[in-house]
């Protein structure tokens, strides 16, 4: 067959390589023996020389070769020898191309064998896996494809060469703004098939720009690198192209494109900053302002699992968030401010810019949305919104903050847990309960006792900061106290039950307590007045104990029952409880509550958050607790 | 003829070259060429240095494409259908293109995997006539033996055309001949379709039968050697007689005065009734050879008279 | 025999007179072997399609006939040319030589002195001329 007569041709003129790599193969394999390097040295070691002197002689031959096999060729004048026989253009350019990369590959090989050799002969297969055997195959490759195409560019002696130099490095520039265009979303499914995708077309562009030098080409340089040059330059247009494309694509995505919903945190009103997959843009996740109530919405960006950075002012009309920014190093992460007050939100960058380790613990706006509060690891800042200035900055002692949030836009409301500072048990600590007077520097303590930090996780303030629901361990059980904090007086025990027999609980918007325990093995719902009293206790399940999440509807409260199998939790189930009659609905399967945060609280009654489900399909919905009505507003129902 | 001269002169080993121009940036190197090389003819192709005869030998074998018409071998496009045609084809290059590294065993061996009807044998036995060692790489062959050994190489498989680029380029006048010599051996054993360029027109003289010279890129002659040298002749006038003795009715290509007298080169000779020739005080009227007839037209570059 | 590039007759006319003339001067004996169109062709640097239309012409004339399997070969009775043709040769040929003459000024006896000389010279075989 005359593709293998090219192939032989081509071996024939350089075999005198195979020799040389050879021996260079014997050298590497006798570097362990190298005075320095140790008797019996790291497998690494051992390969590392082979491996190196296989990567140059495999590349440098492709290089070399690629660039004469063609272009020095049509340089020399000698082009004419293979066209001038019956042999087919493809034939031509396959038998050049593989008998270069037998010779590559082949010498790569030799090199190699002395050091396989001696690992095989002391029965080290595993060694043979510290051979890179592909990514060199696929680095010679491409190697000779643009050394071939480079070969001819030069060899055309044009001028077209220079503005060919100038608009790689432009292609390369705008290559590397699109694919951020793509990358910045995080999302490794579209970034491997997006890069994966690039690499092959522009692998396949550069072996049809030589196949077509080869085939019009043929003996004449100058039309062989405009035909080429011509392939190459529209492909990678193309590739720019549909980079651009798939690039706004993803950044079209809008809330009626979502199909999962992955974040959905709701403002007090009818703002919610919501996130998820949408349609058409596999794991790439567009995060947005939207309002449920007029679908207004305004995109914030990508989004990855950074919702504790997200924060909506008491009334509604401010968001903050933090938020990493793409960056091909290191990323840094950015402070957003939301204006949510006029129909479409306005969203601009703060000058703060942090990076990862700095980010705050804790962000809060004050209730009228003026103010920024920023919890970092030893201080506490606080900034007027707009214009953007700082105003008030406090140290704070080494500790844990629970929670920190405006009381007033003069006010900050801490609640911090101090470890104990020598020796003893690191989880028993005190808990504080401060306010910051913004203008002052310092905090004015409210309440202190000594604590567990469990105890700590567990313990609510009312919507308005004058009531304390605290657990505190005392002798393996859990005792739950509710005081008045603006006094600092305790106003009733609302119970004792032993651990894990008590979970958290919450005021309703009536001052009520509604706490979830399990007495005698059995689940209950236990509803106790603004004052302590017991009212009514629900019971609920035969055996797991409920979890009140939230109150969606004054006087019904939405409760998580754990779904029990010998003895193993295998799910949940919900259920809206009227509190005064213990009326039970439960909600149809599928559906979780989606605006319960275990962080900093619980979802003031009526209001968003209290409401939102996620549906069976991955998107949202809405809950009216009193009729039980769950109507879709987002994604997948 | 022989039955073999029979077989490959069938009417499809043509050479054809239809208004063909090529194009190099802004400089037209062949312009509007048209000529076809009949099966079973020699033509040879005459120009200067840079007329572009090598552009329109690439574009005749299909290595290259011409900016404007159309290159037909054997009946094909050049250009779409060369791997197939080639089969049957012959190629001389100016200048060796064989690899440099390669001996001549090594390249017949090639060879004869490329075309079906290789000639083991003939090759061998050629090469040892010729005196051009089997196993020695090209580079460090002489001048002469590489071009007999291309030359060898282009008729190892018996071709039905042979189109051949200034074969005797720097070679001395023993090769010269070996060259033309084989060339004719071939020529009776098979009657091949020749197309040839070449500088040394006295040596092709008695084998082209047509003739084309080519001046700055265009077909300024293309005709039959016998009719060119009917037609050609050169008057000498006897010193002393002025140029207006000369007979009437000559297309004159070039008039020159020569410290022996008046020289004129005519190219459409009508011979004049004996009495009228003598009139002209001794005037001799010479036929040209090719390679005068190739100088004056070049040098004067008329446009001639086809046929 | 040799070709005389700057003879203006086409050279298979001047392949055909001079084979016709060792014909007739006996240098090629009759029923002697022609030289083959492949050797006379590589002697004379011609085309052989040049040899092989002089070889027709003169079979069909009849000074050399083709023997199948063994080649070509003088006729046994090479044909005496015709009066009128012989007329015709002799009269072309005297044009030119009295042109010639004239040319160089020599007299209408001078002329045929030089002819009478030069028959015997001629009637020679042509390869032992100096």
């Amino acid at each position: 067959m005359s593709l293998v007569a090219v192939i032989g041709l081509e071996l024939r003129q350089w075999v005198k390589i195979y020799p040389v790599a050879a021996g260079i193969g014997v050298l590497a394999a006798a570097t362990p023996w190298l005075p320095g390097i140790g008797r019996d040295p790291e497998v690494w070691d051992r390969w590392l020389a082979a491996t190196v002197v296989a990567f140059a002689l495999a590349i440098g031959t492709a290089l070399v070769r690629g660039a004469t096999m063609v272009g020095g060729e049509l340089w020399l004048k000698r082009a004419s020898f293979l066209y001038a026989r019956p042999l087919a253009a493809s034939s031509i350019w396959a038998g050049k191309y593989l008998g270069t990369l037998a010779l590559s590959w082949g010498s790569a090989a030799l090199a190699v064998f002395p050091t396989a050799l001696a690992a095989l002969v002391r029965g080290r297969w595993a060694e043979l896996e510290w051979l890179p055997a592909i990514p060199l195959a696929v680095a010679t490759l491409a190697t000779l494809a643009a050394a071939h195409v480079a070969g001819v560019a030069l060899a055309s002696q044009s001028r077209l060469v220079l503005a060919e130099l100038i608009a790689l490095a432009v292609a390369i520039w705008v290559g590397f703004r699109l694919l951020e265009g793509v990358l910045r979303w995080e999302a490794p499914q579209i970034a491997g098939w997006t890069l994966g995708t690039t690499v092959l077309v522009l692998f396949a562009l550069l072996l049809a720009a030589g196949w077509v030098q080869m085939a019009w080409g043929r003996c004449d340089a100058l039309r062989g690198h405009r035909v080429q040059a011509l392939v190459l330059w529209s492909g990678v247009t193309v590739v720019l192209g549909a980079l651009a494309v798939w690039g706004a694509f993803l950044a079209a995505a809008t809330p009626r494109s979502l199909r999962t919903v992955t974040v959905a945190r709701p403002g007090p009103e009818r703002w919610l900053f919501v996130g998820g997959r949408s349609w058409g843009r596999a794991d790439a996740e567009a995060a947005f302002l939207f309002n449920t109530r007029t679908s207004n919405w305004r995109a914030v960006g990508p989004w990855k699992g950074w919702e504790e950075h997200i924060t909506f002012s008491a009334n509604g009309t401010r968001a903050a968030w933090v938020a990493p920014q793409f960056s091909w190093g290191v990323p840094e992460w950015q402070l957003f401010l939301a204006n949510l007050a006029g129909p479409t939100p306005e969203v601009r960058a703060t000058p703060h810019a942090f990076a990862s380790k700095d980010v705050p613990q804790r962000l809060a706006l004050s209730p009228d949305g003026s103010r920024l509060l920023l919890v970092e690891e030893k201080r506490a800042e606080v900034y007027e919104c707009d214009p953007w200035r700082r105003v008030g900055s406090l140290a704070l002692p080494s500790g844990f903050v629970i929670t920190a949030r405006f009381r007033d836009p003069e006010k900050v409301r801490l609640r911090m847990f101090l470890p104990l500072a020598t020796g003893g048990d690191e989880r028993r600590g005190e808990f504080i309960l401060a306010d910051w007077r913004i203008a002052d520097q310092q905090w004015r303590e409210v309440w202190r006792s000594h604590e567990t930090l469990s105890g700590m996780w567990k313990s609510v303030e009312n919507e308005s900061g004058t009531r304390l629901l605290l657990h505190r361990r005392e002798q393996g059980n859990r005792e739950v106290q509710l005081y008045d904090t603006d006094h600092g007086e305790p106003v009733a025990t609302l119970g004792r039950w032993p651990e894990g027999e008590i979970g958290r609980g919450f005021f309703c918007a009536d001052g009520r307590v509604v706490l979830g325990v399990r007495e005698d093995g059995v689940g209950l719902l236990r509803v106790f007045s603004a004052q302590g009293v017991p009212l009514a206790s629900w019971r609920l399940t035969a055996g797991g104990r409920p979890r009140p999440m939230a109150e969606p509807t004054v006087g019904v409260v939405l409760v998580s029952l754990p779904q029990e199998s010998f003895g193993q939790t295998v799910g949940r189930a919900y259920e809206l409880v009227e509190l005064s009659s213990g009326q039970r609905r439960p909600l149809p399967a599928g559906y979780v509550p989606q605006g319960v945060t275990w962080g900093d609280g619980y979802p003031a009654p009526g209001s968003l958050a209290a409401r939102l489900l996620l549906s069976p399909g991955g998107g949202l919905a809405l809950l009216d607790g009193k009729s039980g009505v769950i109507t879709p507003l987002l994604g997948r129902p | 003829m022989s039955e073999a001269q029979k077989e490959s002169t069938g009417s499809q080993w043509t050479v054809e070259a239809r208004q063909l121009t090529i194009r190099y940036g802004r400089t037209v190197a062949v312009d509007g060429v048209s000529l076809r090389v009949a099966p079973g003819e020699v033509y040879v192709l005459l120009g200067r240095n840079g007329a572009g005869k090598s552009s329109l030998v690439r574009c005749l074998l299909g290595l290259q494409r011409p900016a404007c018409g159309q290159a037909l071998l054997a009946g094909q496009d050049a250009w779409r259908a060369r791997h197939r045609v080639l089969q049957r084809v012959g190629v001389v290059p100016e200048e060796s293109n064989l690899p440099p590294g390669l001996s001549a065993q090594v390249l017949a061996a090639f060879h004869a995997h490329l075309y079906p009807s290789w000639d083991a044998g003939f090759v061998r036995e050629r090469l040892e006539r010729q005196g051009v060692p089997l196993d020695v790489p090209v580079s460090k062959l002489s001048r002469g033996q590489r071009a007999q050994l291309s030359l060898t190489l282009a008729l190892g498989h018996h071709p039905a055309v042979l189109v051949l680029d200034d074969p005797t380029l720097g070679l001395d006048a023993v090769a010269r001949r070996e060259v033309w010599d084989s060339l004719i051996v071939e020529l009776v054993d098979r009657g091949t379709t020749v197309f040839l360029t070449t500088h040394d027109v006295a040596g092709v003289e008695g084998v082209a039968d047509r003739v084309g010279i080519l001046v700055n890129g265009r077909l300024l002659l293309d005709e039959g050697v016998e009719s060119l040298r009917s037609r050609f002749r050169r008057i000498l006038l006897p010193p002393g007689a002025s140029s207006d003795s000369l007979p009437p009715g000559q297309h004159t290509v070039s008039r020159r005065e020569t410290p022996l007298g008046w020289e004129a080169i005519v190219e459409r000779y009508e011979p004049q009734p004996a009495a009228q020739e003598t009139g002209y005080g001794g005037a001799r009227v010479l036929a040209m050879s090719l390679e005068d007839i190739f100088v004056a037209v070049t040098t004067a570059g008329i446009e001639g008279g086809a046929r | 025999m040799h070709i005389d590039p700057t003879d203006p007759t086409p050279i298979w006319v001047q392949i055909e007179d001079q084979i016709r003339q060792l014909v007739g001067v006996g240098a090629l004996p009759r029923g002697a072997a022609a030289p083959s169109v492949r050797e006379l062709a590589r002697a004379l640097r011609v085309n052989p399609a040049t040899v092989s239309k002089a070889y027709q012409r003169l079979c069909q004339q009849g000074v050399l006939e083709v023997r199948r399997g063994e080649g070509t070969f003088v006729a046994l009775h090479p044909p005496r040319l015709e009066e009128g043709q012989r007329g015709q040769v002799l009269a072309t040929a005297a044009r030119r030589y009295a042109v010639a003459a004239i040319a160089v000024g020599a007299s209408h006896g001078q002329a045929q002195e030089a002819l009478r000389q030069a028959w015997p010279a001629a009637t020679d075989d042509p390869e032992e001329r100096p």
